[in-house]
């Protein structure tokens, strides 16, 4: 096999676009530290003030106090919110500028490229949720070691939420479009019970809500944080992966149709 | 690959766009060493063309063998022996201009020790030496644009690839470019170049394709083209107010061919100067007259009616 | 001076007739998003009154104020450093027959009115669900319009000596942010921590919260806060108005010139 197309040669190759991450943060430190320190903001006001409000909230039969109804939650945005950045923005700004028209004359292929952005973003998402996990424990939300399961729980999440925004990004056409990222982001943040449990809606709105990939998420990392494994649990990370094939799927087909012409 | 043997062959080379064929039945071929030249005014193909050597674009038909290989099928492959620098500079701005360099080594599979000995080296070859921490905001068009050729040599490629590499330059920028191109054909890089500038063709290239709306137009070295298409030296007669149609006859016996453009008339002729003298001996009196040799450009006007650059 | 300050601002008003579509979410529908989810969902766990009011009815004049601001912040942030670096609209603007005093004011009154605008609606709406008792409520939006502007003009003088468009969005995550999670909108600050409350009780959204907090009580129940408090708030909003302006002055005067 010729030495470009061995294993490692594309391994190198793609890995090229997380040492061009690593290479432009570094000297863009405060926007990472304001990334990394949203969730926790939003923890701590959660926590301290709204927990203070509502007391004690009962899910899946079991009681707990709100700041640790709403501790996954959170994670869960932060892992959503660390990989949403580089596969929208980021990665639109260079499709624009034609810098991958450079990178794609010379031996990268296209899948290459879409697997070390993915890999960047995934390292962007995990760096969030650690830190956030960090947090976490240090505010005493972490009951026990269960919770460094959620970490693989949240790479799942990321990867996910990775491979569709990427997907979305290539059918963008102007810098406006990306409003649009940061409403859907909101809303669904705001009804997909990770701040308010699934009881608060109506019937009808509890079935459309358990279909949408945040409620997924935040029920997976419910039940990796206490060790809760069940049938359940298999079926939010079937659906994270379902999700993920179908983004990037999609996702190499627009790269192709962009990229390749 | 001795030298003279075909590194690039086309044949028939098509590219369509919807209904529309930008690129129709295009052949050349370009030798091991040579500095070629594809000649034409703006849409006339060639960056299309240019894409389709790289493997950006697909042809629509025809056959296009580049190192022996297919581009189509084995592009990675070719790549890793090409340099392409395109049109429009498609630098990492987020990146210093040592730091571009480095990262683009790597996609060819270069280890860091030898990406970063490599990116130091053709920083001097460029002379932006001093410039190596800067990100490419700060830096010229002039500059841009040598370290897109430097960035296209960072595979030590055999065969490069540039798309208009002058235009928007200033005169000083782009004969240093020429510099830096000769210098790369001495160093046994076989150059592949697209241009509507005709100087450029004329002095760098060793064979020219000149091309006009995706068809070939001529082909050979600039002294069989000339020879072929042109006379050796032209007469331009200037009339500011006019020229007097009557005129025509008595000039058209003065000169093997002639030409008239707006309020230039031209006049192609063996020997300017004796033509000036016989304009003048006929009573005609222009505003201006000029006297120099043909060019590629008066080629180009001989076989398409049109003039390269608009 | 009032006219040229008019011009301006209907300067920017047709502006965003064009391009309003795109503020329509944050401008109109997130702030009643935020009432019904977060007014139903904490409001079914939060049993008891929150300051002598319903959590609904706590919590919606707090988001009238944190519209206002987060409008004031979203016009002072990018599309600001757009005009002033990216585009050459403000130099523009300067060369017309305009002193850069009737400039920023024109801009600043385009911005108050945006948050009118939303505050208006919010307000309808509102009132028709019957959060607010009374069709006085209305009055708010001069409140809201207060608040936009002290907001504002601080942000404006940040944002001039921006060089670079990283930081913006820095400044909405560690500062709009907080701001609006922290300044009693959701819940009251007294739960906070004492260490923050001095630097909570200085924003200009938490004096425009408890404004309009202490407003709506006065039409609804005509309980809440004495109007010599409000009073206290009203003018701490007006001072961070001024300050902002008279540094905003300084900034351009210094940092445009070039």
């Amino acid at each position: 096999m010729p030495t470009f197309a061995t294993a490692g040669a594309k391994l190198h190759r793609s890995g090229t676009f997380v040492l061009r991450g690593l290479l432009l943060n570094r000297r863009a430190w405060p926007n990472f530290l304001s990334t990394l320190l949203e969730p926790v903001i939003l923890l701590l006001a959660l926590g301290m003030g709204m927990g203070r409000l509502i007391g004690e909230v009962t899910v899946h039969g079991q009681i707990m106090s709100y700041e640790q109804f709403v501790a996954p939650a959170m994670l869960a945005t932060a892992a959503v919110s660390g990989v949403v950045n580089e596969t929208t923005y980021s990665f639109y700004a260079k499709l624009t500028q034609r810098l991958y028209e450079g990178y794609l004359a010379t031996p990268l292929t296209i899948g290459e490229l879409a697997a070390g952005e993915t890999a960047w973003a995934l390292l962007c998402g995990g760096v969030y949720s650690s830190a956030f996990l960090v947090s976490m424990a240090a505010l005493g939300l972490a009951p026990s070691w269960w919770v460094l399961l959620a970490l693989p729980g949240a790479a799942l999440i990321s990867l996910a939420f990775a491979a569709v925004s990427m997907a979305a990004t290539t059918f963008m056409r102007r810098w406006e479009d990306f409003e649009q990222v940061s409403i859907w982001m909101l809303v669904m943040t705001m009804c997909s019970g990770t701040v308010f449990p699934l009881e608060t809606y109506p019937g009808w709105g509890q079935a459309i809500v358990r279909l949408t990939p945040l409620y997924q998420g935040v029920e997976l990392l419910r039940d990796l944080s206490v060790g809760r494994l069940t049938s359940g649990t298999a079926g939010h990370v079937c659906y994270l992966l379902a999700m993920s094939v179908a983004g990037f799927v999609l996702a190499r087909r627009r790269l192709n149709r962009l990229l390749a012409n | 690959m001795g030298t003279g043997d075909a590194l690039i062959s086309a044949q028939g080379l098509m590219k369509r766009y919807g209904d529309s064929k930008v690129v129709d039945d295009i052949h050349f071929e370009v030798r091991t060493g040579e500095v070629f030249s594809l000649l034409g005014p703006n849409g006339a193909g060639k960056s299309t063309t240019m894409r389709m050597l790289s493997g950006t674009s697909t042809p629509s038909g025809g056959s296009l063998r580049i190192l022996g290989m297919n581009p189509v099928k084995d592009g990675p492959a070719i790549r890793a022996r090409l340099g392409v620098v395109p049109q429009k500079d498609n630098l990492d701005r987020e990146l210093t201009v040592l730091e571009n360099l480095t990262t683009y080594a790597r996609l060819f599979g270069l280890s860091r020790k030898a990406a970063r000995e490599r990116s130091v080296e053709l920083l001097e070859f460029v002379q932006l030496t001093d410039r190596a921490k800067d990100l490419i905001d700060s830096l010229s068009g002039g500059m841009t644009r040598r370290l897109t050729i430097a960035r296209a040599l960072v595979n030590k490629p055999d065969v490069i690839l540039l798309d208009e590499p002058t235009t928007g330059l200033d005169p000083q920028a782009r004969h240093l470019l020429w510099d830096r191109l000769r210098e790369l054909k001495r160093n046994g890089v076989t150059v592949v170049l697209t241009t509507h500038y005709m100087d450029e063709a004329e002095q760098l290239s060793d064979r020219i394709t000149i091309v006009d709306r995706g068809r070939i137009v001529a082909s050979g070295t600039p002294a069989q083209l000339l020879r072929a298409h042109g006379t050796p030296e032209v007469v331009e007669l200037r009339h500011d107010d006019g020229c007097d149609p009557s005129h025509l006859p008595a000039l058209r016996s003065l000169a093997e061919r002639v030409e008239v453009l707006g309020s230039r008339v031209l006049l192609y002729v063996k020997s300017a100067e004796e033509t000036v003298a016989a304009v003048h001996r006929a009573g005609l009196r222009p505003s201006g007259t000029l006297e120099r040799r043909c060019t590629l450009e008066d080629v180009f006007l001989r076989l398409t009616g049109r003039s390269l650059v608009e | 001076m009032l006219n040229g300050t008019l011009r301006v601002a209907r300067f920017h008003l047709t502006l965003y007739r064009r391009t309003w579509r795109a503020t329509t979410f944050t401008s109109f529908l997130m702030p009643l998003l935020y009432l019904g989810v977060v007014g139903i969902g904490a409001g079914s766990y939060v049993e008891n009154d929150v300051e002598g009011f319903s959590y609904v009815q706590f919590l919606a004049p707090g988001l009238l104020a944190v519209v206002a601001f987060q409008t004031a912040a979203e016009e002072a942030g990018f599309p600001l450093y757009a005009a002033i670096r990216l585009t050459d609209r403000y130099q523009r603007m300067l060369t017309a027959p305009l002193s850069l005093g009737q400039v920023l004011a024109g801009h600043l009154f385009f911005i108050t009115i945006r948050a009118a605008v939303s505050a208006a609606v919010f307000c309808a709406v509102a009132a028709l669900l019957g959060v607010f008792d009374s069709w006085l409520c209305l009055l708010l939006v001069p409140v809201a319009m207060v608040v936009a502007l002290a907001a504002a003009a601080p942000l404006f003088a940040f944002t001039a000596r921006l060089t670079s468009s990283a930081n913006l969005m820095t400044v909405s995550r560690l500062v709009v942010l907080p701001l609006s999670m922290f300044s009693g909108v959701f819940f009251p600050v007294e739960d906070l921590p004492a260490a923050v409350q001095p630097l909570i009780r200085i924003s200009p959204l938490w004096h425009g919260v408890e404004l309009c907090r202490g407003l709506s009580g006065a039409f609804t129940a005509g309980s809440g806060t004495a109007p010599s408090f409000l009073a206290g708030h009203l003018g701490v909003l007006l001072l961070w108005a001024a300050v902002g302006f008279a540094l905003t002055l300084l900034v351009f005067r210094r940092h445009l010139s070039d």
